[in-house]
C-alpha cells in the first residue's frame, strides 16, 4: 500500500475507506470476536471427540458461502449489500431483504452484547449488575462508530493484535497440559457428530458473509476484496481450530460440556515454569476487547443497512435507533442458561437460513437479469468512478 | 526601486496629504470610504514624503517622542552643506558599535574622503550612501512610515534622508542573548550538546550549520498584531510534501492574535484537535533533531523568543523517540525503546492496577502477595483509590514546587517529599508501603519518556483511569483503555494518522523505526507517511564491511588478499 492511500489530502481524512489489511483485521471482529468462548462449548457438546476436526472442516466448507459475497462486491464495487440488493431485486424487495438481514444481525448483536456482559460478570465481577456492562459497552460502541468506520478499522488493527496475542499465548502455554488421549479415537460414532458440529459453525459463516457484504463497500481497492475476505476467514478458522484443539486436548470432550466457558477454565490453570500463574485476569481483559469489537461490528452492520434502506436517516441517528432494541434484547435475556440456549437457535435456525436465502435469491435474480456478466454497465461504471 | 527619488510636490500639499492620510500605498483611504470591513483589509500605510522634518515627526508621533529607550539621532552627512539625515533605533536592541562605526562615522567622517568627482553621475543620495558609504552588511529600503517603525521595533536602524521618499534600513540587531547551552529537557549521553536559544536567527543558523543544502527553505512570517513575532517555517524544498507545506503555511497565516510569546502559542493555534490531551505537534530544543526531521521530509517551525522548535507532522511514535536513538548502536537502542515502552505502560497503569486489584480483585494476586498487601493495608483509614489519589497529588505538588523553587530549595523539597512525607505517611498509618513503592515507580516511569509533552499527557490520563478502576475494577481499566485507543485513532497531525505505523499499519516502518530500530544503513527509505517527494535517502548496499574490489577481498592496508 502506498503512503498516499494512508494519508488523506484533507486534514480530517477519509472516514469510510479502509485498506485490505485493515479489512482483514476488521473481519476478525466477527470471525473471532468472542466466538472462541462459546464455540468450544457448543461444538464440544455436539461433536464430542470430533469437535477439534469440526471447526476447521466447517471453516473450509463454508468458504463457499463467501463466493456470492465476493462476486457481488466485484460487480458492484464500493456498494454494500443494502445498496446492490435494491439494484438487483428492485426497491421494494431489495429493502425487504435488507431489513431481514438487519433484523437477524440485530438479534445477534443483542445476544453478543449480553454474552460479553455475562462473561465479564461471571469471570471477575459477579456482584455488578448486568445493565452496567450493557450500558457502558453501548456507550463505547456508539462513541467508536460515531468517529467513522475507518477509525473502527484502525482500532481493530491495534486491539486485535492484543486479542490474537492472548489467544496464541493461551494455546502455547497450555501445550504442556495437553493429553493426546483426549483427541483420540475419532469417528467411533460415525460422521454425524462431525456434520452436526459443522452445521453449528456454519451459523458463524453466515454472520461473516453478511458482515463481509457490508464491509466490502468500504475497501479502497475493489480488486483485493476476495483475497481480503478469504484471508480473514481462514486465519480466523485456523486460530479457532487451535483453541479448540488446546481446550479439548487439556480437558477432553466430557469435561468441556460442563464448563460455561472452557477457554476461561484453561486460562485459570495455565502456568509458566511455576512463576506466572493466575493470568486469567489479563487474558479475560483482552477478551473483553474482542467482545467490544464484535459488538461494534454487529452494530455497524445493523446501522449501516438501516441507512441504506432508509437513506433519509443519518448514520448517527440510525445508531441511536438500533441501540434501543439491541439493549432491550440483551437485557431481556433471563440468564446465562437462556443465553446459551438462544445462541444455537439464532445462528443455525435463523441467521444461516436467512443468509442462504438472501444470497441465493440475489444470485439467481442477478443471473437472470444478466447482471453477473463481466463488465456490465452498472458495475463497470462504478469501478471507473472508484478508480 | 520604488519611491527613491524626490518628486516636485508642493510642501503645503504634502503636509496636508500626509496629515489627512489621503495619500496611501494600499489605497486604504478609498477602502475606508467604501466602508470596508474591519480586520479584513490591510491597515492604511503612511508613505514617507521625503522631507526629513515631516517624516521624523510622524515617526516620533507614532513611537512617542519622549519614549526613553528610542533614540532619534539627527545629523548632516557630508558637512554643513550636506544632506540632513536621522537614524532611529531602540537603545539596547542594536549593536551600538555597528551604528557608530558603520553608520555615523562613515556618514559624518568618511564621507569627506570621497572625492567630489566620484559622486558624478550618482546624484541620488541613496545610491552613494548605500554603495559607497554604509559599512553595514544588511541594507534595504522601505517607503512607508509603518515599515520604518516596524524596522525600529525589530531592532534595525532605519536612516531617514531629507529628499528621499525611502528610508534605508540597516540591519544592526544586537541585543544580549543567552549563549548556546545543552537543552535541559532533552539531555542525552551521546551526541551534540547544542540547544536552541531564544533568538530566531541563532536558531536558524544552528540548523543551517548542520544542513548545508541549498534546498533548505526558511519562510518568514510575522505573527501577532502587537508583538509582531518573527516565525520561521523550515523545510527542504523538493523533499517535503507540497500539500503539507501548503497546509502549514495556511495555518500559520490564519493566526490572527495580538501576541505570540512562545512556540507553545503557535502549537495551540495549528494543532488538529485542540481538545485532545495528546500533543499533535512535536517540540524539541535540539537543532540536530530538527535537521533529522527535516531530512525525513517533515517541517519545523521556529518562533523568535522561544528555544523550542515545533515539528510537523508528528505521530505518537515520534514522541517516544530520543535523538540519541540514532547515535547509538541498534541493539542498545532497541533495548532502551523496550524499556521506554514498559515504562510508559507502568506510568499509565500502575496506580490504576493497584486500585483495581486491592478494591475488586484481590483473588488475582498470589496468596503470599495478597496477604502481604492486606497486612500493609490493615488499619488504613482511606480506601485504596483515595489513598492513591492522595499520594499522586502529593507527588505532583512536590514536582510542581520543585520546578518553581530555586534549585537549592528544589532539592530540599525533593528530600522533604521523599523522606519526610513518604516515610512519615507510612509510619503514621495513612498509606500502605506498597502504594508508596507504586507511586515512586510511576514517577520514575514518567521521567523515562523522551518527550515531556507525552509524559504530561500520560500524567493527565492516569487520573481518569484510576477513577475508572475505583468504580469498576479491571473492567473500568479495559473500558478506559479502549476509549483511549479509539480517541488516539481519531487523532491526526496535519493529515497524518497519529498512530502510524501501527494503524494504519506499515510493516516496513514498524520494522525500521519503532520498537525495532534498524541499522542506519538499513533505513533506506524515509517515512512514507509524510509523503516525501524523494523517498530514498541512501543508495543500496550501504552495509559496512570490507569493500570488494573487482570481486576480490581487500585487507586492512587495502591490498588484495590473494
Amino acid at each position: 500500500m502506498k503512503a498516499v492511500s494512508r494519508m488523506s489530502s484533507s486534514p480530517k481524512g477519509s472516514k469510510t475507506k479502509i485498506g485490505s489489511y485493515q479489512g482483514v483485521m476488521v473481519s476478525f471482529s466477527i470471525t473471532i470476536g468472542t466466538l472462541f468462548i462459546t464455540i468450544t462449548r457448543e461444538v464440544g457438546s455436539i461433536s464430542g471427540m470430533e469437535a477439534y476436526i469440526a471447526v476447521p472442516a466447517a471453516y473450509l466448507i463454508m468458504t463457499i458461502l463467501l463466493v456470492p459475497v465476493f462476486l457481488f462486491s466485484s460487480r458492484f464495487p464500493g456498494k454494500r449489500i443494502g445498496e446492490y440488493s435494491q439494484t438487483i431485486l428492485g426497491g421494494f424487495f431489495g429493502r425487504l431483504l435488507s431489513l431481514a438481514l438487519m433484523a437477524v444481525m440485530m438479534a445477534a448483536a443483542a445476544l453478543v452484547l449480553r454474552n460479553t456482559a455475562e462473561f465479564w460478570g461471571a469471570a471477575l465481577m459477579p456482584e455488578t449488575p448486568v445493565w452496567f456492562f450493557l450500558v457502558t459497552l453501548l456507550i463505547l460502541v456508539i462513541y467508536t462508530l460515531m468517529n467513522g468506520f475507518e477509525v473502527y478499522a484502525r482500532v481493530c488493527q491495534v486491539l486485535f493484535m492484543i486479542v490474537i496475542g492472548s489467544l496464541l499465548f493461551l494455546v502455547i502455554a497450555s501445550l504442556v497440559k495437553v493429553d493426546l488421549e483426549n483427541l483420540l479415537p475419532v469417528f467411533y460414532r460415525g460422521w454425524e457428530p462431525l456434520l452436526r458440529g459443522c452445521l453449528r459453525v456454519a451459523g458463524f459463516a453466515a454472520q461473516y458473509a453478511i458482515f463481509s457484504a457490508v464491509i466490502c463497500g468500504h475497501l479502497r481497492d475493489a480488486r483485493t476484496i476476495a483475497a481480503t475476505g478469504l484471508k480473514g476467514w481462514l486465519i480466523a478458522g485456523l486460530l479457532l481450530s487451535l483453541i479448540m484443539l488446546a481446550v479439548q486436548g487439556v480437558f477432553g470432550p466430557q469435561q468441556m460440556k460442563k464448563f460455561v466457558s472452557p477457554p476461561l477454565e484453561l486460562a485459570k490453570i495455565i502456568e509458566i515454569g511455576g512463576v506466572a500463574r493466575g493470568l486469567e485476569a489479563l487474558l479475560v481483559s483482552s477478551w473483553i476487547i474482542a467482545g467490544f469489537l464484535q459488538i461494534t461490528a454487529y452494530f455497524y452492520t445493523t446501522a449501516i443497512i438501516m441507512t441504506d434502506v432508509f437513506p433519509r436517516i443519518s448514520f448517527p441517528t440510525s445508531l441511536l435507533i438500533v441501540s434501543a432494541p439491541i439493549f432491550a434484547g440483551a437485557y431481556l435475556v433471563n440468564d446465562q442458561e437462556q443465553l446459551f440456549a438462544l445462541f444455537p437457535v439464532l445462528r443455525t435456525y435463523l441467521i444461516l437460513p436467512v443468509a442462504i436465502t438472501a444470497f441465493g435469491l440475489l444470485i439467481t435474480v442477478a443471473f437472470l437479469r444478466g447482471m453477473l456478466k463481466h463488465g456490465t454497465p452498472s458495475g463497470q461504471k462504478e469501478r471507473e468512478e472508484m478508480e | 526601486m520604488k519611491g527613491k527619488s524626490r518628486k516636485p510636490i508642493k510642501l503645503t500639499e504634502l503636509i496636508d496629504q500626509t496629515m489627512a492620510g489621503k495619500k496611501d500605498v494600499n489605497g486604504g483611504g478609498k477602502a475606508a470610504k467604501a466602508g470596508g470591513k474591519k480586520g479584513t483589509e490591510k491597515p492604511r500605510q503612511t508613505p514617507l514624503v521625503g522631507i526629513l522634518d515631516i517624516d521624523l515627526s510622524e515617526v516620533k508621533k507614532r513611537l512617542g517622542a519622549k519614549t526613553s529607550d528610542i533614540v532619534y539621532r539627527e545629523f548632516v552627512a557630508g558637512g554643513c552643506d550636506g544632506v540632513p539625515m536621522a537614524v532611529v533605533f531602540v537603545d539596547g536592541m542594536v549593536d551600538k558599535i555597528a551604528i557608530n562605526n558603520g553608520i555615523l562615522k562613515t556618514l559624518l567622517v568618511d564621507v569627506h574622503k570621497i572625492p567630489p568627482e566620484a559622486r558624478e553621475g550618482k546624484r541620488e543620495p541613496d545610491q552613494w550612501i548605500k554603495s559607497a558609504l554604509l559599512a553595514i552588511g544588511e541594507v534595504k529600503e522601505v517607503s512607508t512610515v509603518d515599515e520604518v517603525i516596524d524596522a525600529v521595533l525589530a531592532g534595525d536602524a532605519p536612516i531617514l534622508v531629507d529628499g528621499m521618499t525611502a528610508a534605508i534600513v540597516t540591519g544592526v540587531k544586537g541585543w544580549p542573548t543567552r549563549s548556546i547551552a545543552e537543552p535541559d529537557t532533552e539531555a542525552i549521553v551521546r551526541g551534540p550538546r547544542e540547544g536552541f536559544s531564544e533568538t530566531l536567527r541563532v536558531n536558524t543558523a544552528l540548523v543551517r550549520h548542520r544542513l548545508k543544502s541549498p534546498d533548505l527553505r526558511v519562510d518568514s512570517y510575522k505573527i501577532g498584531e502587537r508583538t509582531k513575532t518573527d516565525v520561521a517555517l523550515l523545510y527542504i524544498k523538493g523533499l517535503a510534501d507540497e500539500k503539507i507545506i501548503g497546509e502549514a503555511k495556511s495555518r500559520l497565516k490564519a493566526i490572527k492574535v495580538d501576541g505570540i510569546l512562545d512556540a507553545g502559542y503557535v502549537e495551540q493555534y495549528i494543532e488538529d484537535q485542540p481538545f485532545s490531551p495528546f500533543p499533535q505537534v512535536g517540540s524539541t530544543e535540539r537543532p540536530d533533531r530538527v535537521v533529522g526531521y527535516l531530512l525525513e521530509g517533515r517541517l519545523a517551525i521556529i518562533v523568535d523568543g522561544s528555544p523550542f522548535a515545533l515539528v510537523i507532522p508528528s505521530e505518537m511514535n515520534t514522541f517516544m523517540q530520543s535523538p540519541e536513538d540514532y547515535y547509538d548502536r541498534p541493539y542498545t537502542v532497541m533495548f532502551l525503546r523496550m524499556v521506554r515502552a514498559v515504562a510508559s505502560i507502568g506510568a499509565l497503569l500502575l496506580p490504576s492496577f493497584y486500585v483495581a486489584v486491592t478494591t475488586f480483585h484481590p483473588e488475582l494476586l498470589p496468596t503470599p502477595l495478597a496477604l502481604s498487601i492486606a497486612a500493609g493495608r490493615e488499619g488504613k483509614p482511606f480506601p485504596p483509590f483515595i489513598e492513591a489519589l492522595l499520594m499522586e497529588f502529593v507527588f505532583e505538588t512536590l514536582r510542581e514546587a520543585g520546578v518553581r523553587l530555586p534549585r537549592p530549595f528544589g532539592q530540599a523539597v525533593g528530600i522533604v517529599g521523599a523522606i519526610v512525607i513518604g516515610q512519615a505517611s507510612v509510619a503514621a498509618g495513612l498509606v500502605s508501603p506498597l502504594l508508596l513503592i507504586i507511586v515512586s515507580l510511576t514517577a520514575i516511569a514518567t521521567f523515562a519518556f523522551p518527550s515531556f509533552l507525552m509524559a504530561n499527557s500520560i500524567r493527565l490520563v492516569r487520573f481518569p483511569l484510576m477513577l475508572l478502576a475505583a468504580v469498576s475494577g479491571l473492567y473500568g481499566i479495559v473500558w478506559g483503555l479502549i476509549f483511549l485507543t479509539v480517541h488516539l485513532m481519531t487523532l491526526r497531525s496535519f493529515g497524518v494518522p497519529y498512530f502510524y505505523p501501527w494503524a494504519p499499519a506499515s510493516e516496513r516502518a514498524i520494522l525500521s523505526d519503532t520498537l525495532v530500530r534498524a541499522p542506519l544503513w538499513g533505513m533506506r527509505r524515509r517515512p512514507d507517511i509524510v509523503r516525501p517527494q524523494d523517498p530514498i535517502r541512501q543508495k543500496k548496499g550501504m552495509k559496512p564491511g570490507p569493500r570488494r574490489k573487482s570481486g576480490k577481498e581487500t585487507n586492512e592496508s587495502g591490498e588484495s588478499d590473494e
